[in-house]
């Protein structure tokens, strides 16, 4: 009973993910009782940079900002999933972004363990969950960028050495 | 009634829009909703990242002078309007009227670009 309520609760995270499509009810019913439901407030940090990444988090409603360097780098809302694809890593990642909710959120997140549990029981919906299970922002990997300020910066700088007399 | 069928069609997929952050550069896309998806055919966490000047759109199609008009817009930090030939995913060429704005924080700095995609290939002669 308990595990069916479990399902019920969480049906917004198996109906809506492709990656769930495959999943017997036993398998259902073994992940529902991992899942917990967070609910956070506007300014709330989900994951600060240099955490683990030990969850994997479904957005149910509300949005959130990942933030790497000071700059916004993603705005998530219902229906995204974020952390790392702790199904294809060997390690636990760290995370390269702080993720703050902006709004009121719903999250359902599992931990890496319960999910790695579940999947190495269940051999052929382990499969199909990494096929069609993609992130919407996987904090592990860090983003490359320049900002423009800084290149426009650079530009002024060169500009004006070229104009220096030679030493 | 047909047609007010299809207006109200239209109005619903009417609303695609991404938001880009302004001082990246690139302008890498933060955030689509679900009605650019549809009509771009990217799913949202291919999208992520990407380049607002929506240059994974382009095709040989697509006229030079209106990118360059694009990449005006952003890197002045002013808004245009232009009609555009883009691709989707499956490669279908769609005629789009795209509208990029920048909006400002608290601040008065500019932090983001928004870009609302009209599909008006149904206006234009058949490619």
């Amino acid at each position: 009973m308990k595990a069916d309520l479990c399902v019920h609760l969480n049906r917004k995270v198996f109906l809506e993910h492709p990656g769930f499509r495959l999943a017997s009810d036993g398998c259902l019913r073994a992940l529902a009782m991992h899942f917990n439901m967070t609910h956070s407030a506007p300014g709330d940090l989900i994951f600060h940079q240099g955490e683990s990444l030990d969850a994997l988090c479904f957005v149910v409603s509300g949005s959130l900002e990942v933030i790497q360097d000071d700059e916004v780098v993603a705005i998530l809302s219902k229906g995204d999933v974020f952390g790392d694809n702790f199904w294809k890593e060997q390690s636990i990642g760290q995370s390269t972004a702080n993720v703050r909710a902006l709004t009121y959120c719903d999250l359902h997140t599992i931990k890496r363990g319960r999910l790695l549990e579940v999947l190495e029981f269940y051999h052929a919906f382990a499969n199909s969950f990494a096929r069609n299970l993609t992130l919407t922002y996987n904090l592990r990997h860090r983003l490359i960028f320049r900002k423009v300020a800084d290149v426009r910066k650079e530009k002024e700088l060169a500009e004006k050495r070229k104009n220096d007399p030679p030493l | 009634s047909s047609l007010e069928k299809q207006n109200s069609a239209f109005l619903i997929s009417d609303s695609s829009f991404i938001l880009a952050n302004a001082r990246i550069m690139d302008y890498p896309i933060v955030y689509c909703n679900d009605g650019f998806c549809k009509l771009a055919g990217y799913s949202r966490a291919e999208v992520m990242q990407k380049s607002s000047t929506c240059s994974f759109m382009y095709g040989e199609l697509t006229d030079k002078d209106t990118v360059i008009k694009i990449e005006d817009s952003f890197e002045e930090l002013e808004q245009t309007q232009v009609e555009v030939l883009l691709y989707k995913k499956n490669r279908t060429p769609l005629w789009l009227l795209l509208h990029i704005a920048p909006i400002k924080n608290e601040k008065d700095q500019i932090v983001l670009f928004l870009c609302t995609f009209k599909d008006i290939t149904a206006l234009k002669q058949p490619i």
